[in-house]
């Protein structure tokens, strides 16, 4: 009887405690939930022939821990600590496409860390010399992100020796390289992307992103229609709805509002992030 | 030999990797399906660590057991009474542990193997997996496992305890998949530069002396399908078998010199 009370009262400490642990282990601050890694000799030296899977896990966390905050949306996640997460895993392996597709799809977009996501998929590209994925990503990120277009299509010449069935990369890409049209060129990329994004948090901002391009897309086509027909440029959006060019002004799935700048480039309010997103730290 | 093996059968050590493949066929695809655009390279990155975590577990709990059981339960003077000599003794041992451990790595092995068929099918891969170069890895992996249960015996068989031995073995293995890369770091000019003549001294002769775990790593290989060298494995499983020889002839020396009390 004195044991069953005893065992009573263990339990009863048990999962009062475990609850509050949970509770105060889920209110950690971003910078906590990832964790620290060592670098990527020393973590080698001491997981001795299991480090291809410890890269994988590795990546396998900075996932967890991206599609948590993202679906709770409570806490921006700490980019900076992602990206060291993402080169320590693929130093460890430099063949973990994983870290690389996570590094191309989240670390571009809304970061501002282009330099270092090419960084990375240079280094698997050195590995991974069979992979066109690989040398894809990194000329759209050159060429949407930095405009540098000689090196996009440098890239691009590369992804089209390695798969030569998909015809675009060699034919129009250079057209949407040097005469513009980066709306198009981001579809296409994205259309490559979604289907393999196997999470769902990365496929939603994937989707989400495709639907706010297919959007701007649209309005550009209404201007080059309008361009024509008129041979003037549109003063706003509302012209293009008034011509019978647009049905109504396109609705901006991340919440913003479309708008012509000054140059007559569509531009959003939101920035093709959402707008209510709390941005997160990232230090160059 | 027989006496090895029949101990290994009777801690049920085949039936327990009986249980860690089921296991794995079980959870091989559940962990895959993590992966954003590797899936099959995961689960064989998965298989591959779990057989060779078991299978250094194993090896340390047999081959540290082999002769400190029969010190303990005082059975090596019954044993040292009959009509064989030490070393034939010691290296019967060795070889029932060789066969028990071939069966437990073949065990998960076909386990892992039967996961990753199933998974090839339903998620393909880029790149054809490559049969051969998995069941060569396993090959590999067994050597290692080998090498790794002579260093335990070797140490068995001077130490007193059975804690030494275990430590001192799982050091070597740690010590025995850096060893390479200390020695390229040497090699560099920063090495060249930022170490000490010692330290240089050190390092080399770490790597000479511990066998050179990097090179039966194929783990590369078989995950992302890149080709094998014909050459480099004819000289690895070369170096195997000298590393081995040398190892479990040290250890018959040092077995023959034990005093009993």
């Amino acid at each position: 009887m004195k044991r069953i009370a005893l065992l009573l009262v263990f339990v009863v400490l048990l999962v009062g405690n475990h609850v509050g642990l949970t509770g105060v282990r889920d209110a950690r601050p971003p910078e906590a939930r990832l964790g620290f890694y060592p670098p990527a000799p020393v973590i080698k030296a001491l997981t001795a022939d299991q480090y291809q899977f410890t890269s994988q896990l590795i990546s396998l966390q900075c996932l967890f821990y991206f599609g948590t905050l993202v679906e709770l949306r409570s806490q921006a996640p700490d980019w900076w600590r992602i990206y060291r997460a993402v080169y320590t895993s693929t130093r460890l392996d430099p063949y973990n496409m994983d870290a690389y597709y996570f590094a191309q799809a989240v670390l571009t977009w809304e970061t501002g860390m282009t330099q270092q996501a090419i960084e990375l998929l240079e280094h698997g590209f050195a590995h991974r010399t069979w992979d066109w994925y690989l040398p894809f990503y990194i000329s759209f990120d050159y060429a949407f992100f930095l405009k540098d277009y000689e090196k996009a299509g440098m890239y691009l010449a590369k992804a089209a020796e390695l798969k030569p069935e998909v015809e675009w990369y060699a034919t129009l890409a250079a057209r949407y390289f040097y005469e513009g049209g980066s709306t198009a060129l981001a579809l296409a990329y994205l259309e490559e992307m979604i289907p393999a994004a196997r999470n769902e948090a990365i496929k939603k901002r994937l989707v989400t992103r495709a639907e706010a391009f297919e959007k701007v897309l649209q309005i550009e086509e209404a201007i080059a229609e309008y361009k024509e027909r008129f041979q003037t440029n549109p003063e706003d959006l509302g012209r293009l709805v008034r011509a019978g060019l647009l049905e109504r002004i396109p609705h901006d799935p991340y919440g913003g509002e479309f708008y012509l700048d000054e140059q007559g480039r569509v531009r959003t309010t939101s920035k093709l992030v959402p707008v209510e997103k709390i941005h997160g730290s990232h230090k160059n | 030999m027989a006496v090895a093996l029949k101990g290994g059968i009777r801690d049920r050590v085949l039936g327990a990797m009986v249980v860690v493949g089921l296991i794995l066929l079980l959870t091989t695809p559940v962990v895959a399906l993590f992966s954003m655009r590797q899936v099959l390279a995961l689960a064989t990155s998965y298989s591959l660590s779990i057989i060779s975590l078991m299978g250094l577990l194993l090896t340390l709990f047999i081959a540290m057991s082999l002769l400190a059981r029969d010190l303990e339960q005082g059975q090596v003077y019954t044993i040292c009474s009959l009509p064989i000599s030490r070393a034939t003794y010691l290296l019967g041992k060795f070889f029932g542990f060789a066969i028990l451990m071939f069966l437990a790595v073949a065990i998960l092995g076909c386990f892992s193997a039967g996961a990753l068929f199933v998974l090839e099918r339903i998620h393909p891969a880029e790149r054809a997996f490559g049969w051969g170069g998995f069941f060569i890895g396993l090959w590999f992996r067994y050597w290692v496992l080998l090498i790794v249960g002579a260093i335990t015996i070797l140490f068995s068989t001077v130490a007193t305890s059975n804690f030494l031995p275990l430590a001192l073995s799982v050091g070597v293995y740690l010590g025995s998949y850096s060893s390479e890369a200390v020695r390229y770091f040497i090699r560099t000019s920063a090495g060249q530069k930022e170490l000490g003549a010692a330290v240089k001294l050190f390092g080399n002769a770490v790597y000479w002396i511990l066998p050179n775990f990097s090179a039966f790593d194929l783990k590369a290989q078989i995950i992302y399908g890149v080709a094998l060298n014909a050459g480099e494995l004819l000289l690895t499983q070369l170096y195997a078998v000298g590393y081995l020889g040398v190892v479990l002839l040290l250890a018959t020396l040092a077995f023959a010199r034990r005093e009993f009390r």
